[in-house]
C-alpha cells in the first residue's frame, strides 16, 4: 500500500524545518521535498497519537529514508501493537528493511521486541526462524557486532547453549574464518557461559584440543590464544598453565638463543612466547622471562616495546 | 606522501572544518544523521575547545539548540522532535557544562532530568537507552556520568550499576555491551570509566585487560578495537582513555600513534578520518584530537579520560 491509497484531507502536516518549535534558524539545512512531505504528516500523526494503517505506511516510508530515526521505530511498534498486526508478517517486513540497508542496527532490538510480544501473545516462537536473516547479515559482515549480540540474545532467550545447530553454526563460521574474534567469543559463550549446565571435563578437553588445532593453522592468530588462556586461567576448571609448556615450545623455542645465540630460535608466535614467559616466571626462572621480554621488545613485537619493558621491569623489581 | 618528520597537526584547518559543518550543503547526509545531531554538536564543540579556539562556534546558538532538544520529562533528544535518549542527554549536560551554562536549568528541571535517567535503570543495574528499551553498557556510562555532573549520583544507583558492569567482564579481560558480549574497546572504555566514577576499579582484572588493550596497537602505529580488525582513529580515544584511567597509557607507542592520526587528516579542507585516505567526519576529528590531547601533543587543552571533558572542569571529581 502507498500514501495515495489513503485520504489525507483531514490533517494539516507539520512544517519541517531545522528549527524545531522556536522558529529560529539554528542549523541552515535544506530538506528534500519527499522527506518534508512524509515527515510532516508523520510528525502530525505522532502528535495526535494516531495508530492507524496510514500511519503505518508512513513509518515504512520514513524508516526507508532515515533508518536510524529510532523515534519512528518506537511509533511503528506502538501502531503494530494497537492494530494487533500479524507479528510474523511484521518480522518479514523488518527482514526486508534489514536486507535493504545493511548498516541499520535498529532492526535487531526491534526484532527482540516483536519476538517478546509474540511469545507474550502466542506462547512459543521458533528461534530457527531467525537463522536465515542472521546468516545473510553475517555473510555480509562476519564481524558485525550487533548481529553477533543478537545471536547471543537468541541463545540466552531460547536456552541454546551447546545446542547442536549452534555448534554446527559456530564450527562453520570458524572454518570460513579462523581469525574471526566475534566467532571465538560466541563459541566461548555457548560452551562456557554460567548458564550452560553441561560443562564437563570432556567438554573442556575437547575445546582445548579444538583451540590447539586452530593455533596450529595460524599460530599468530590472537583469538584462539585468548580462548586457551580463558580456559586455563578459569579457576573453576582447575587446570595448570604450566602444562602448556610442551605445546608452546612448538611455536617459540628460545633455548638455542639462550645457550649460544648462534642458532636462530624458532619463534613463530609472539603469543606463545608471552605465555612461556609467564610459565618461566611461575617456575622461578625469571631470567628466562626477562630474556623473552627483551626479545619481544627488540625483535619480535617492537611496536609493543613499552609493554614488554613494563613486563620486564616488573620482574626485575621483584 | 609526506615524510613522518613533516607531519603536523593542521589546527586552523580543523577549526575551519568544524565551523563549516552547519553550512554543509549535502542535505540527505545531514538529516540521515539527525539522530546524532546533539552528539555531533558535542564532538564539534569539544574539537574547537581542545584546539583552544572555543569562541569559533556560536555558543548562544548551541545553547538554544540544546534547549530545543529538551523534553518535558527532563530527557534530551538528539534533535527537536526526536525522543529523549540517555546518549543525547549526556551530550546536552556536557555541552552546558563546557559552556558554563548548567545554571540555565532550574532545580526543578534538573530533578526531572535526574528522574528521567534513574527511571531507565533496570533491577539488574543496567540501563535502557530510552523507552524503546535497548540495553547496553554504553547507556550505563552515559547515565552515571550525567548524574555525576549533576551532582546527583546515589549509592543505590552506583551499587547496582557496578554489579551489572562486573557481569560484562569477559574471559579475555575485556568488557562487552552486555554479559557475554564480545570485548570491544568502546565498551571497555564505558565500563572502565563508569567504574572509575563509582570508585570501583578494583573489580577489574587489570593485568589481563592491560594486556588486551596494549595488543590493540598494530604495526603501523594505529589502534584497533578488537583483534584482527583494522586500526581506526577513534580508538585513539577508546583505548587510550581506558589505559589512562588505569594509569598505563604509556604502554602505547605515542609517536607511532601520533603519526597514524596525523596521516588521517585532510590538511587541505580540515577534519580527520578513520584512517589515511578516507573521508573525514566530525566524530573522528574529535576522537583524533582527544587522543592527541591524552598523549600531550600539540599543546591541546588537556582532556579528562573519565568524563571526556576538559580537565579544568573535572578537578572537583578527583579530590580524594
Amino acid at each position: 500500500m502507498e500514501m495515495d491509497d489513503f485520504s489525507w484531507d483531514d490533517i494539516e502536516p507539520c512544517e519541517i524545518s531545522s528549527a524545531g518549535t522556536s522558529g529560529v534558524e539554528i542549523c541552515n539545512i535544506q530538506y528534500s521535498d519527499e522527506y518534508k512531505l512524509v515527515m510532516g504528516y508523520l510528525i502530525k500523526l505522532m502528535s495526535l497519537k494516531e495508530y492507524s494503517e496510514r500511519a503505518l505506511i508512513l513509518t515504512d516510508q520514513v524508516i526507508k529514508l532515515v533508518p536510524a530515526h529510532y523515534t519512528i521505530w518506537q511509533y511503528r511498534f506502538d501502531i503494530i501493537k494497537f492494530l494487533k498486526k500479524d507479528i510474523l508478517k511484521e518480522l518479514e517486513w523488518c527482514e526486508r528493511v534489514a536486507l535493504e540497508n545493511q548498516k541499520n542496527y535498529q532492526i535487531w532490538h526491534y526484532r527482540q521486541l516483536l519476538i517478546e510480544l509474540y511469545i507474550n501473545n502466542n506462547g512459543k516462537f521458533k528461534p530457527e526462524f531467525e537463522y536465515p536473516l542472521i546468516d545473510t547479515m553475517i555473510g555480509e559482515d562476519n564481524k558485525n557486532y550487533h548481529v553477533w549480540a543478537y545471536r547471543k540474545w537468541l541463545v540466552e532467550k531460547f536456552n541454546l547453549y551447546a545446542d547442536q545447530r549452534e555448534i554446527f553454526f559456530i564450527n562453520e563460521m570458524l572454518t570460513k574464518d579462523i581469525r574471526n574474534n566475534s566467532a571465538w567469543n560466541h563459541r566461548f559463550f555457548i560452551f562456557f557461559n554460567n548458564n550452560n549446565k553441561e560443562i564437563t571435563k570432556n567438554l573442556i578437553k575437547q575445546e582445548i584440543e579444538f583451540t590447539k588445532n586452530a593455533i596450529d593453522l595460524a599460530p599468530q592468530n590472537p583469538s584462539p590464544w585468548n580462548y586457551l588462556l580463558g580456559i586455563y586461567e578459569n579457576e573453576k576448571f582447575n587446570l595448570n598453565l604450566k602444562d602448556l609448556e610442551p605445546f608452546l615450545l612448538k611455536y617459540s623455542n628460545i633455548e638455542e638463543e639462550l645457550n649460544d645465540g648462534k642458532i636462530e630460535p624458532l619463534i613463530i608466535s609472539t603469543f606463545s612466547l608471552e605465555i612461556l614467559a609467564k610459565i618461566y616466571q611461575l617456575n622461578n626462572l625469571s631470567e628466562k622471562s626477562i630474556k623473552i621480554y627483551n626479545l619481544l621488545a627488540d625483535k619480535y613485537d617492537p611496536i609493543r616495546k613499552n609493554y614488554w619493558h613494563y613486563k620486564r621491569d616488573n620482574l626485575i623489581s621483584i | 606522501m609526506a615524510a613522518e618528520e613533516e607531519l603536523k597537526l593542521a589546527k586552523e584547518k580543523h577549526v575551519g572544518y568544524v565551523v563549516e559543518l552547519d553550512n554543509k550543503r549535502d542535505q540527505y547526509e545531514y538529516w540521515l544523521t539527525e539522530h546524532l545531531r546533539l552528539n555531533g554538536t558535542y564532538w564539534g564543540l569539544m574539537s574547537v575547545v581542545l584546539l583552544k579556539t572555543p569562541d569559533a562556534l556560536d555558543k548562544e546558538g548551541i545553547i538554544r539548540f540544546v534547549m530545543e532538544c529538551k523534553h518535558n520529562d527532563g530527557g534530551f533528544g538528539p534533535f527537536p522532535r526526536h525522543d529523549a535518549h540517555l546518549h543525547s542527554t549526556l551530550s546536552a549536560i556536557q555541552i552546558l557544562k563546557i559552556l558554563n551554562s548548567l545554571d540555565l536549568l532550574t532545580t526543578d528541571e534538573i530533578n526531572k532530568t535526574v528522574n528521567f535517567i534513574t527511571s531507565l535503570q533496570l533491577p539488574d543495574g543496567s540501563f535502557h537507552g530510552d523507552r524503546f528499551g535497548e540495553v547496553d553498557t554504553r547507556f550505563v556510562y552515559t547515565a552515571i556520568n550525567c548524574l555525576k555532573l549533576l551532582d546527583k549520583l546515589s549509592i543505590k544507583v552506583i551499587d547496582k550499576a557496578v554489579e551489572f558492569i562486573s557481569k560484562c567482564q569477559n574471559f579475555d579481560g575485556g568488557f562487552g555491551n552486555c554479559p557475554g558480549g564480545e570485548s570491544h574497546a568502546a565498551m571497555i572504555f564505558v565500563c572502565v570509566a563508569t567504574l572509575a566514577i563509582c570508585n570501583r576499579l578494583d573489580i577489574i582484572d587489570k593485568p589481563t585487560l592491560v594486556q588486551w588493550l596494549s595488543e590493540r596497537q598494530v604495526t603501523n602505529g594505529g589502534l584497533n578495537g578488537r583483534p584482527e580488525k583494522l586500526p581506526d582513529v577513534c580508538y585513539s580515544w577508546w583505548v587510550l582513555s581506558s589505559l589512562s584511567i588505569l594509569n598505563e597509557a604509556q604502554l602505547i607507542d605515542f609517536e607511532k600513534l601520533k603519526n597514524f592520526i596525523y596521516k588521517a587528516q585532510d590538511t587541505i579542507n580540515g577534519g580527520i578520518a578513520d584512517r589515511e585516505g578516507n573521508e573525514v567526519d566530525v566524530f573522528h576529528t574529535y576522537f583524533g584530537l582527544a587522543g592527541l590531547s591524552l598523549m600531550g601533543f600539540d599543546n591541546l587543552l588537556p582532556i579528562d579520560p573519565i568524563y571526556a571533558l576538559p580537565t579544568h572542569l573535572t578537578t572537583q571529581y578527583h579530590q580524594n
